[in-house]
């Protein structure tokens, strides 16, 4: 079997122009758009990435909203009970004062009636008393005595006259 | 001017003389009348024009209510 060199630099200058107009025609432009991929993929990552990032920024940013919605409701219920309490009070301190107030009212009252009523009976006692007086001097009073009186009553009276 | 004594039971003459003696004296142009009224129980009223001696016991009477109720108001 012969070598034949010359086919074989044939071959060989054949191959490296396929070579090289493979390389120019295809391999650049293949690589070109894998490298643009790689790039596309690696832009899609960052953004996937970011996103991701940001979910979780938003996450933490609700949960800390939550939070202190939950604290400024709770604070809220906190003032809204200690205000009914107040009013509570104030109301139950109003009644009181309110309620003794009418009790001294009447007590009042009670003792003005208390006091006309005595005072009523007073006069009328005495008036009882003067008229029971009048009756028992008017029949122990006869003729002799009561001359006697006016004797009595003279010098006096003419004093005055 | 008219006068007006007052008493429970008739005055004696001696107790009239008295009294109109001493009324003449100072109202010498005063028409005198006695007169008797049980209610007034004993003693004697005289009255001539507006003024009034009043000496009766149902008078003294009177004024004990007025004193006493009075004292009690005061109370």
């Amino acid at each position: 079997m012969d070598i034949n060199f010359l086919q074989i630099l044939f071959q060989f200058i054949n191959f490296s122009v396929v070579v090289g107009a493979v390389s120019y025609l295809l391999y650049k432009p293949v690589l070109k758009i894998l490298e643009e991929r790689t790039s596309r993929i690696e832009e899609a990552q960052k953004a996937a990435r970011e996103t991701l990032e940001e979910k979780e920024r938003i996450n933490k940013l609700e949960k800390a909203v939550i939070r202190s919605a939950d604290k400024k409701a709770a604070e809220i219920v906190d003032a809204a009970r200690q205000t009914a309490k107040e009013t509570e009070t104030a109301a139950i301190v109003k009644a009181k004062v309110q309620a003794e107030k009418e009790i001294e009212k009447a007590r009042a009252g009670w003792e003005s009636e208390k006091s006309q009523l005595k005072q009523e009976l007073k006069s009328e006692y005495i008036t009882s008393v003067v008229a029971t007086a009048s009756k028992v001097l008017a029949a122990d009073l006869d003729a002799k005595k009561h001359s006697a009186l006016i004797d009595s009553q003279l010098t006096d009276l003419l004093k005055k006259i | 001017m008219n006068s007006i004594v007052t008493s429970a039971t008739k005055l004696s003459e001696t107790q009239k003389k008295k009294i109109t003696s001493a009324l003449e004296k100072k109202y010498p142009e005063a028409q005198i009348s006695f007169v008797v009224d049980e209610t007034t129980i004993g003693g004697v009223k005289i009255t001539v024009g507006s003024k009034q001696i009043d000496m009766t016991l149902q008078a003294q009477l009177l004024q004990l209510q007025k004193t006493l109720e009075e004292e009690q108001n005061g109370q």
